[in-house]
């Protein structure tokens, strides 16, 4: 009963706090607004005021993690109906893809050592361009912590849709394949949403790379970030 | 009588209320089964695959080799995806339990995220624009060549 209860209170509070977010967002849209950052804090804020514990909201939430599974799954889709640009622009995409999803985890180990992070925060913060729904299944397969990557990856979304156009002009990227290219690669979901603004190719192109990109570096970063930390340290 | 044919999205919408949750809850279903299959994969064959993963390519290739019909899980999905950040608010949320994690490594935190950022931005996009030069220089003579083929034979 008392569990149903949890149930019910933690499923709310997410679905309101989301929804809520969502409002704000279109009403002020910026990546500072994006709906799972405010969504996040209202949550945190509501549970931290009267000294909730996060355990039993994460029990009574479940429902919702659950459906992380299909919704991974359904990412299929958006792949599958753009095909036609994977072909179209297949040998400088996955080129792209390759090299910039090894050069911003090995910068993001790097750096992390660098500054003296925890073994368990630069492992988390290796994958932190993965889509969340995989970064969390990815992080205990590096030794990583799944709550930190999460929050991580959300992170480096709203920033990289905040500097991401900025910092691609920087760096002379004007096609707008690359650029799309580049946000889902690095910025992954918040990325993409960014990317849709810039233009239809640039979010069609962008949600594939998060989708490859998570592909590839699942594959990859057991092995990887290991023997990296290795040399490294 | 025609055989009865499966809805399709812009059908659903004119669909009852009723049977459309029925119908977006039976898709969903079937992606839980997609994704339920991926996970039994990964862990029968050991690999070092994330489940969610293993259930994604699972999809792809059912769509891809026609035995999943697009417009059996079109509706689910499309509703999954528009919302997928919903589903991983709650763990997100568990960052609160890190505070001092945060307050003690705040700013290299945000440091390596802006920096490996940029790195990833810049080689993404430079690297993919090359190749794009480069195919499209390819291209241009391989078309160049034909043309003057076909006047040769005139």
């Amino acid at each position: 009963m008392l569990r149903l209860a949890w149930t019910v209170a933690s499923v709310s509070l997410t679905l309101f706090a989301y929804h809520a977010s969502r409002g704000v967002n279109a009403r002020f849209p910026s990546p500072l607004t994006s709906p799972v950052f405010l969504a996040v804090v209202g949550v945190m804020i509501v549970l931290a005021v009267p000294g909730v514990d996060y355990r039993p909201y994460r029990q009574g939430a479940e429902p919702l993690i659950a459906l992380l599974g299909p919704a991974t799954a359904a990412l299929a889709i958006p792949l599958y109906k753009h095909r036609e640009i994977v072909v179209a622009y297949f040998l400088p995409a996955i080129s792209g893809l390759i090299c910039g999803a090894i050069a911003t985890l090995s910068a993001a180990v790097a750096l992390g050592v660098a500054l003296r992070l925890a073994p368990i925060v630069v492992r988390s913060i290796g994958i932190k361009s993965v889509t969340a729904p995989i970064a969390l299944e990815l992080a205990p397969l590096i030794g990583g912590d799944p709550a930190l990557t999460v929050a991580l990856v959300v992170a480096t979304g709203i920033l990289g849709a905040m500097l991401g156009p900025w910092m691609l002009d920087r760096a002379g990227v004007r096609d707008p394949v690359a650029r799309g290219l580049a946000l889902g690669t690095v910025a992954t979901g918040i990325g993409t949403a960014q990317a849709a603004m810039e233009g239809e190719i640039q979010g069609a192109v962008a949600g594939v790379a998060m989708g490859a990109a998570a592909i590839g570096v699942s594959m990859v970063a057991p092995v990887f970030i290991p023997r990296l930390l290795q040399l490294l340290t | 009588m025609p055989p009865r044919k499966q809805p399709t999205v812009s059908e659903l919408r004119g669909m009852p209320i009723l049977r459309q949750v029925a119908a977006t809850s039976a898709q969903v279903a079937l992606l839980w089964f997609m994704s339920w299959a991926g996970h039994e994969i990964v862990t029968f064959i050991h690999l070092p695959l994330p489940g969610n993963v293993a259930g994604m390519l699972l999809t792809f290739a059912a769509l891809s080799s026609g035995i999943l019909p697009l417009r059996f899980v079109e509706q689910g999905a499309s509703l999954l995806v528009r919302n997928l950040p919903l589903f991983f608010v709650p763990l997100a949320v568990g960052f609160m339990t890190q505070g001092s994690l945060l307050a003690a490594h705040g700013f290299a935190i945000v440091a390596t995220l802006i920096g490996s950022a940029f790195v990833g931005f810049a080689v993404t996009g430079r690297v993919a624009q090359l190749v794009t030069g480069l195919q499209g220089k390819a291209a241009t003579a391989i078309r160049s060549s034909h043309v003057e083929t076909r006047l040769d034979r005139r």
